[in-house]
């Protein structure tokens, strides 16, 4: 019994993990990349939600959320690079001046301020069924089919991602974020990479509003409130454990262990009782907190050891 | 060939003006190392960052290989035009490889498209470049370039401004920050360099004796004015003692 509702939970963290490893995933090709925070995660977020939500209410298929949503959002991050590196206002500025203006963009788009579809239109609903079809208890296939699809978007989204930064085009973005003025003087045009680095990141935030949206069943205009931290917390907590000097790929992945392990720590914490769901954010602000400590203190370990050995 | 015409470069805050560059004249033929002396405020800096495109100038034009360059972008520019800077951080990215951050200068003045930012036989080509210097760089290839030395990021930095003949090396007291053992190391690959592929290179230094031994022209600069033009047997006929001399005249 008690095994059963770990095992939920564990499955549960899974999916929930997997479909905010894009929102992590937008925020490193920003924060770590480019080494510049993006502010417009939230109201992009919200703006692939509200997107997608209100096709799939009038009725179209979920296929076509998963373009319109990444292009939605890939708007709002044009917006955000241009205002940055066109009208020179600082990048945070920029983001939080697009966040604002979505807000009023995504009551106008849903009508209202809340809006939900039906759960048979949700990308969801044909894995769910084929699982049920397999004999699967309805719940538990449910929880799966988040698992299914978070899975293999991620394998889309991070395979695309590892290719582009592979080639002399994404080379040429990461040494923008590395050292402009290094990159400028070896002839990049640093201010189309900001714009394009922006561009991807937001497309693939939107993308997981889309599909956070189906998995809650539905939008508002709240649906992007604390996913900034969230992805932040899932971001550190992957690179805390991601080992050091390795691939893109590989961080990428590690990324995508830290969702995973910050939604268990999460859903384990609320399921065994310990705090009721009010404290969810309580933690997550302490869960990104320690993440974040970890480099700083290992650094203070390893400096005692090495005295303690020099003596 | 590059040729500056008239340039003046004017900083104007609103309040006061300050010509730092006055109506410059310049010509350098193909392949000639001339190296730029010159106190504080003389000008050196900004009639790099002009020549570089990091600044535009005032008035006047700038040539190279006969086209007017200020019309060009700052990118074309940097396709034509190689620096290395003073400070040993600002010509590597720390966070990428050895092997990224020369694949990125091997693509100076390319399109930077969809095709692999390394290739394999790029990997061999940078490697043999490396193992010329004999430090044991081209083992590193795959490591962060910020585990590099100050002299180590210089000679990449180095390697990297010609790994793509440039029209113009620009040198700004590229071995300044370095100790007095390696900058030596540094500036015999620097003409090493520059010598192979017969490179138009322009070096600021502030060491009296490396201005004379090196370079084929010697130019002076103060307040903004070409002072001293000297070069062959003239300039070699020098002595740092002169040289100071005419700083303190």
């Amino acid at each position: 019994m008690a095994i059963d509702i770990f095992l939920t939970s564990i499955y549960g963290s899974l999916g929930q993990g997997l479909l905010y490893a894009l929102v992590a995933i937008g925020i490193f090709m920003s924060l770590r990349v480019m080494k510049k925070p993006d502010l417009t995660v939230e109201g992009t977020f919200a703006f692939g939600s509200v997107i997608a939500m209100t096709m799939l209410n009038g009725g179209a298929h979920y296929a076509t959320t998963l373009i319109v949503a990444p292009i939605g959002g890939s708007a709002a991050g044009l917006a955000t690079a241009l205002m940055h590196t066109k009208l020179k206002i600082d990048g945070i500025i920029s983001g939080l001046l697009v966040t604002m203006a979505l807000f009023s963009l995504n009551l106008f788009v849903m009508g209202g301020s809340t809006i939900s579809a039906p759960l048979e239109s949700f990308i969801f609903a044909p894995s769910r069924e084929w699982l049920v079809a397999l004999g699967m208890q309805p719940f538990n296939a449910l929880l799966w089919s988040y698992i299914i699809v978070g899975a293999i978007t991620l394998i889309v989204v991070i395979t695309a991602l590892y290719f582009i930064y592979s080639t002399a085009f994404g080379l040429s973005i990461r040494a923008t974020g590395d050292n402009e003025y290094m990159a400028c003087s070896n002839g990049v045009n640093t201010d189309s990479r900001k714009i394009t680095s922006l561009v991807i990141s937001n497309a693939i935030t939107g993308l997981a509003g889309a599909l956070v949206a189906q998995q809650q069943s539905g939008a508002n205009v709240n649906s992007g409130v604390g996913v900034l931290i969230i992805g932040l917390a899932a971001l550190v907590i992957g690179e805390v454990i991601t080992p050091k000097n390795v691939s893109m790929l590989t961080r990428l992945l590690f990324i995508v262990l830290g969702s995973f392990i910050y939604f268990s720590c999460i859903s384990l914490v609320i399921v065994s009782g310990l705090l009721s769901p009010d404290w969810t954010r309580l933690l997550t602000a302490i869960l990104a907190l320690g993440a974040l400590c970890v480099p700083k203190l290992r650094e203070i370990y390893l400096k005692k050891r090495i005295e303690k050995v020099a003596k | 060939m590059i040729a500056l015409k008239n340039v003046s470069q004017i900083f104007d805050n609103g309040i006061e003006k300050n010509q730092v560059l006055n109506s410059i004249n310049l010509d350098i033929p193909e392949g000639q190392f001339v190296t730029v002396i010159g106190g504080n405020g003389a000008g050196k800096s900004t009639l790099f960052n002009v020549i570089s495109g990091n600044l535009r100038p005032t008035s006047g034009s700038i040539f190279i290989d006969g086209k007017d360059v200020l019309r060009k972008g700052r990118s074309a520019r940097a396709a034509m035009v190689a620096c290395v800077f003073q400070d040993p951080n600002s010509g590597v990215c720390p966070d990428l490889t050895i092997a990224e951050n020369m694949a990125l200068a091997y693509a100076r003045g390319k399109r930077r498209g969809l095709q692999w930012a390394i290739r394999k036989r790029d990997l061999a080509i940078f490697a043999e470049k490396l193992a010329e210097f004999g430090l044991g760089l081209e083992n590193m290839l795959r490591k962060k370039a910020s585990l590099l030395s100050g002299g180590q990021r210089q000679v990449v930095t180095l390697l990297m401004a010609t790994l793509q003949k440039p029209k113009l090396l620009l040198l700004d007291e590229h071995t300044a920050a370095l100790d007095p053992r390696i900058a030596k190391q540094v500036m015999s690959i620097t003409k090493r360099l520059v010598n192979e592929q017969k490179i138009t290179t322009i070096m600021i230094s502030h060491n009296m004796s490396d201005a004379i031994t090196y370079g084929d022209r010697l130019l002076m600069l103060d307040s903004g004015e070409i002072v001293m033009d000297v070069s062959g047997e003239e300039k070699s006929a020098l002595t740092p003692a002169d040289l100071i001399t005419m700083f303190e005249s």
